[in-house]
């Protein structure tokens, strides 16, 4: 027999409404089914139908192609290049940022003078925009009027490293920039998960002798690998979408060296106007993310429990 | 025998009745009446600078206040966001009455099928005679047609800075591209200046390509649509500019845009640009000391024409829009007066005959030479895929520029962009 959910009549002090525990679980779910629904769900199956035809950029279906959006891609070497480029910008921005966060999220949750400014000039790049972020860091590398260039001058390199024009350069850049705008969230978030570790495992790992390092690795990095796991599930998702540094910096140039797969997929629907082709780009995107989602949740969260 | 009618008093009173209703009924459909205007009208403008919004305000209050019955709407768009915005109006069937569009997308448009040709019904006999007949003749010329109206124009030219091309020994720019390639390394050699530059990275790129294709007798389209600019002109003027890029004289082009480009010209680190005549205001503003003129862009050699380019933006008016109220809007905003304060405001060329003469535009000897050359002026080419030829191209600049065999990457623009436009 299924249980059953029973609202008082506060009044009446009698049952009012009765409903089952399936029917409550409905009621509370729907506003979130529909929500998601209307505004993932939708646009989801939009997309994958979307990728299977030729599409004007006013959004008139014009001829069914199949597969064929995505076997233009697969021949297409800007595009290959741009998805390894993408793996290459995610594990280097995700991994650096997961390391700088770590240490300074253990640094930052210990007793020091000045803690609190340290906290606060941390969270700067995050209080400003990665559109503002790109356009400041553009003009900071400008050849001739950037503060870069001014900076190396300082320490003896004259040279006049043009940094937007060459890709060696530029890539590196943008993602020591990424690596820069991403660190302050990710600290943040790292230290909630230290604030959260019981105070008596560091007691009684004390009175054990545990000290320093060891506290940290027997410790300190396994109970925090809950948030780590999400910390470093989000940062994927966010940097491997990430637009506006590489968009407002390089454009993808020169000639698509610095291109991402969001940047080839902007290029694609709103330069070249191929609706189509740019949604089969995107359809690749969300299995590429959501196959990683599935995967390491399984994978971290079977750790976890473990 | 002729017909005879015998009309009784009261048939007669009907009929006249009749026929006042029948003289009314197409006065009132298009929004006029005995006491006026009524109805509404959408206006979309492009946002050129901070004064772009307050201006256009100006001027829809004034004409509200001579149209008590017309309620106008205004919406000032971004122009790095007016193409998109456009696309979305389209598509939604709720494009404005009045739209200020860039000429290049206005083929879109009328592919789309969203706009009206300029017929008598929307534009006044005085409107039409006052605009400079070139720009209203070619500006928006598609299909035999013309789909709008010019409501911005600018023209492109050669800056240089007069101090900088003196102290290597330059009174003027030379006119063909040996020497003017020569006079950019001596500039650098004489002063350290860059000699030239130009912009490889942004949207222009394809412009500046452009320039050197067209003073080389090429073209970007072929007769029939399909891409040209993989042609002989289009390769040497490639090669040209590579070589350019190759000398120690011009700054990286894949990494500076335009905007990175004028702080150096305006701050003497660069001796030579090409711009829009907007510039000068810019540079008047911000370098008030620095002694500059505007020459034609060099051509490849003594028999190639100049070609001094021309842009235009274009007043394009949806085929919902009401012929009364939009006629009397248009003739409100095209009035000298109204046009020579926007043209003042935002840096622009005069586009009516009735402006030629008048101190604004006659005082200032770099807009004068503009101005000379404005019924000389080649606009763009109108062509549906304009957008998707000036992206390939500018990947196509690129590629040559960071080692690609020159012919190969045009060669792959056009293919791509025949491809393209085939589907």
């Amino acid at each position: 027999m299924a249980a059953k959910t029973v609202i008082p009549d506060a009044a009446a002090g009698k049952p009012r409404r009765r409903l089952t525990d399936g029917q409550a679980a409905i009621v509370f779910l729907a506003p979130a089914t529909l929500l998601a629904g209307t505004f993932m769900l939708y646009p989801i199956l939009n997309t994958a139908v979307m990728s299977l035809f030729r599409v004007d950029q006013f959004g008139h279906f014009k001829a069914f192609r199949g597969l064929g959006n995505y076997l233009d891609l697969v021949g297409d070497g800007a595009f290959t290049a741009a998805l390894w480029r993408t793996i290459v910008w995610t594990i280097e921005v995700v991994v650096v940022t997961t390391v700088v966060s770590l240490f300074l999220a253990v640094v930052l949750n210990r007793r020091f003078r000045g803690r609190g400014l340290a906290r606060a000039l941390l969270l700067l790049p995050w209080a400003t925009g990665l559109v503002v972020v790109g356009l400041l860091w553009r003009w900071m590398s400008h050849p001739d009027f950037g503060a870069l260039n001014h900076l190396l001058a300082t320490f003896g390199v004259t040279t006049r490293l043009e940094w937007l024009a060459n890709p060696a350069l530029s890539f590196p850049l943008m993602v020591g920039i990424a690596i820069w705008a991403s660190v302050p969230p990710t600290t943040l978030m790292l230290m909630a998960g230290l604030q959260s570790i019981d105070r008596d495992y560091y007691e009684a790992a004390a009175l054990d002798g545990a000290r320093g390092g060891w506290v940290f690795w027997d410790f300190t990095l396994p109970l925090l690998r809950p948030v780590l796991a999400v910390s470093i599930l989000l940062n994927v998702v966010f940097v491997f979408n990430s637009f506006p540094i590489i968009w407002t910096m390089t454009e993808g140039g020169p000639a698509g060296s610095t291109d991402t797969l969001v940047t080839f997929l902007y290029k694609l629907g709103f330069k070249l106007y191929n609706v189509g082709a740019a949604a089969a780009v995107s359809m690749v995107i969300f299995v590429i993310l959501l196959a990683f989602a599935i995967i390491h949740t399984r994978l971290t969260w079977r750790n976890v429990l473990r | 025998m002729p017909l005879k009618f015998d009309l009784s008093r009261r048939a007669s009173l009907k009929a006249m009745a009749l026929s006042a209703a029948l003289i009314a009924m197409p006065l009132s459909m298009t929004g006029a009446s005995a006491e006026g205007l009524s109805g509404k009208l959408s206006f979309m403008v492009a946002e050129y600078s901070a004064k772009t919004g307050p201006y256009w305000q100006a001027q829809v209050d004034s004409f509200k206040a001579a149209n008590p019955g017309v309620d106008v709407t205004l919406e000032v768009v971004n122009w790095q966001q007016m193409h998109d915005t456009t696309v979305q109006r389209i598509a939604a069937g709720n494009l404005p009455d009045l739209v200020n569009t860039a000429t290049i997308w206005l083929p879109e448009w009328v592919e789309a099928g969203a706009i009206r040709t300029i017929g008598d019904d929307i534009v006044s006999a005085k409107v039409k005679g006052d605009i400079v007949p070139a720009l209203l003749q070619l500006g928006a010329s598609y299909k035999g047609e013309t789909w709008g109206l010019p409501i911005a124009v600018g023209g492109r030219g050669l800056f240089y800075n007069t101090d900088l091309l003196s102290k290597a020994g330059y009174s003027s720019v030379p006119t063909d591209w040996q020497g003017f390639k020569t006079a950019v390394t001596k500039v650098h050699d004489a002063t350290g200046a860059f000699g030239f530059g130009f912009d490889a990275k942004g949207v222009q790129a394809f412009r500046y390509f452009g320039f050197f294709l067209w003073n080389n007798g090429g073209d970007f389209f072929d007769a029939d649509g399909k891409a040209a600019f993989n042609s002989d002109a289009g390769v040497k003027a490639l090669q040209f500019l590579v070589d350019l890029a190759a000398t120690p004289a011009v700054p990286g082009p894949t990494g500076t845009a335009i905007e990175d480009l004028e702080p150096m010209f305006k701050s003497g680190r660069l001796a030579m640009l090409i711009d829009g005549n907007y510039f000068a205001t810019a540079i008047k503003t911000d370098a008030p000391n620095l002694k500059f003129g505007v020459a034609a862009v060099p051509t490849s050699g003594p028999n190639v024409k100049p070609v001094a380019w021309g842009v235009t933006d274009t007043l394009v008016i949806s085929k919902k829009a009401d012929p009364a109220i939009t006629k009397a809007f248009i003739d409100h905003i095209y009035s000298t007066a109204a046009r020579t304060q926007l043209d003042v405001n935002e840096g622009l060329l005069p586009l009516l005959t009735s402006q030629a003469t008048l101190p604004e535009f006659t005082g200032d000897p770099v807009t004068q030479s503009f101005v000379a050359q404005l019924a000389s002026f080649r606009f763009d080419p109108l062509h549906p895929n304009y957008s998707q030829m000036q992206e390939l191209v500018k990947t196509a600049v690129q590629q040559a520029l960071t080692g690609t065999d020159l012919k190969a990457a045009l060669d792959k623009a056009a293919t791509d962009f025949n491809a393209l436009i085939a589907k």
